[in-house]
């Protein structure tokens, strides 16, 4: 058994949701889930203060109402699953370790800051910084999997060191920027300054971009059979990824930024279903 | 026991404990595949002087590889952990990573055996790994292009040794029956028969009058020593070939087996197949003894 808490009002400022995991409600009364601890910006409160409780069957937390008042849903989450079903507002799965986060709406600013672990699925848009470094931090995410449905906005990916970002849609300005490893994909449109000083990692996209990016340099086509394994790994994710062509892995690839080591890499693959 | 003429002794195989790995090979085609999985399985067909018992357990279409391109499963078998690991870095580092358009990946769950793990230095600092699934794998790069492989193996406890003797009227006969049977038992999963072509002429009894010689000939099934030795041969009896199966399990090996002495007994008699029996070593030495009778039954 697990709980549906949804909130009823808009509070004043954002409600911070990191304590709101299924580890902390498991096995918990209503009162003693009514009674954890959550802050609304810096005054500590109730949950029984803000959402109205329902059990729910399964081991899914399910966070409804006007979810987008709430910050960092699934922050450090390690195992179990939160269902979100509207949008969310930032730093949603903030260093998450394990365990799966779905946003059935949007996603504010720092999507997967900092993430390890675990996959994050957002069926909107999301905002800047998806994957990238959390504050303090000098990587961004190094592991798990986060697979965006929409656009995202800039600096996606930025600093990563490991794990995948999906991104159904666009991309913004900075996209991949000072990559350290790691695969990064868009299916869309990418902006500005894309992968600007990149160390390691792969960028893989759908379309070739206006140019090539600077410090990146055309390596001509290319047959890598990973690609292969990679489409495989994504057969049970949802649409688009899951009809990623498998056969067909020629791809036209650039190296770079040699301005950081050129170790990086872009590759278009045209096999990819289109963004 | 005796199956359309031909008698099956009431004896066992004797069989040992081992360590296993299975690695997959894949290449641009089923040809070159192939090629990288001989090579890397050659001069594998004893422990005692090989380091380690391998063969090509099967050909694999591109649906049933990593990569979806053509492949083979190769199995290994060495006495213990450290040799089996040493041998596949040696045979994976020398002979498939070689082998134009190759990959190699892990074909067994268990306890992890480096794969790419130590091979990846060959890439002198421009090797990059992907995790994929979970999964690690190196992209080394090589003059083709680059060599892909998973990080590590599964290694598991297998079994080695199970075996049975075919003694015939001709070495024409015992031949054409040992073929007959190969070719049963290379279609079933998780075996190999590491000698060449499946069979092995040379049978060993333990000790020898050289000292420094822990095993050698078996004189008792030599016809040529048939006057000088206490033999165990019939006087129509003429040649005696022998088939050494390796398994990942004992279940797997019982199965091989069987489908060996099926082969061989399904012919009868009249093809020149007089018995069968199996070798052991009192039943003292090895864990597993395969009891030929408890096998067919």
């Amino acid at each position: 058994m697990s709980w549906r808490l949804t909130l009823a009002k808009r509070p004043p400022v954002p409600l911070d949701a990191s304590a709101l995991t299924p580890a902390a409600v498991a096995g918990l009364s209503e009162r003693a889930v009514a009674d954890l601890f959550i802050s609304v910006g810096t005054q500590p409160s109730r949950v029984g203060d803000w959402f109205r409780l329902a059990p729910t069957e399964g081991d899914v937390l399910e966070l409804d109402g006007e979810t987008g008042a709430l910050d960092r849903v699934g922050a450090g989450l390690r195992d179990g699953a939160i269902l979100v079903a509207g949008p969310c507002g930032r730093e949603a799965g903030l260093a998450m370790r394990g365990g799966g986060l779905v946003i059935r709406g949007a996603a504010g600013d720092g999507l997967g800051m900092g993430l390890r672990g675990g996959m994050i699925e957002v069926r909107g848009d999301a905002g800047d910084g998806v994957g990238s470094a959390a504050l303090g931090e000098r990587q961004g995410m190094r592991g798990g999997r986060i697979l965006v449905h929409g656009k995202v906005g800039a600096r996606c990916g930025e600093r990563m060191r490991r794990g995948e970002i999906l991104i159904a849609g666009d991309a913004g300005a900075l996209c991949g920027a000072r990559m350290i490893a790691g695969t990064l994909v868009v299916l869309g449109d990418m902006g500005e300054d894309l992968l600007v000083g990149m160390r390691r990692g792969t960028l893989i996209c759908a379309r070739s971009p206006r140019a090539l990016p600077k410090g990146f340099a055309a390596t001509g086509t290319w047959t890598p059979s990973w690609l292969t394994l990679l489409a495989r790994s994504w057969r049970d994710l949802p649409a688009p990824w899951a009809h990623t062509a498998q056969a067909d892995v020629r791809v036209e690839r650039a190296v770079g930024d040699w301005r950081a080591g050129g170790r990086g890499e872009l590759l278009i693959w045209p096999g990819l279903p289109a963004g | 026991m005796i199956r359309n003429g031909i008698r099956i002794e009431d004896t066992f195989a004797e069989a040992f404990g081992m360590k296993a790995t299975r690695v997959v090979v894949t290449a641009p085609n089923s040809e070159w595949a192939h090629k990288a999985a001989v090579a890397a399985t050659g001069f594998a067909t004893s422990v005692i002087a090989c380091g380690v018992e391998a063969g090509i357990e099967a050909e694999l279409d591109p649906g049933a590889t990593p990569d979806g391109r053509p492949g083979v499963a190769m199995l290994f078998f060495a006495v213990s952990s450290k040799e089996l690991a040493k041998q596949i870095e040696r045979r994976v580092g020398q002979c498939i990573l070689t082998s134009p358009g190759s990959a190699a990946f892990a074909g067994l769950d268990g306890e992890p055996v480096p794969l790419g793990k130590s091979l990846r230095y060959f890439g002198d600092g421009y090797q990059v790994s992907k995790v994929i699934g979970g999964r690690r794998y190196w992209r080394i790069p090589v003059m083709d292009g680059e060599f892909l492989v998973q990080e590590t193996t599964g290694m598991v406890k297998a079994v080695g040794g199970g075996n049975f003797l075919v003694v015939a009227r001709s070495h024409d006969a015992a031949l054409r029956a040992c073929e007959r049977a190969i070719e049963a038992m290379r279609r079933l999963p998780n075996v190999i028969m590491p000698f060449p072509g499946g069979v092995v002429r040379s049978g060993s009894k333990v000790g020898s009058k050289y000292k420094a010689l822990g095993a050698s000939t078996n004189d008792a099934y030599c016809p040529t020593l048939r006057e000088f030795t206490r033999s165990a041969l019939e006087p129509d009896e003429r040649a005696v070939l022998e088939i050494v199966i390796d398994g990942l399990t004992a279940e797997d090996i019982s199965a091989a087996m069987r489908a060996g002495l099926e082969a061989i007994t399904s012919e009868g008699s009249t093809a020149g197949v007089t018995r069968i029996t199996a070798g052991n070593y009192g039943g003292k030495l090895g864990q597993f003894h395969f009891h030929l009778h408890k096998v067919l039954a």
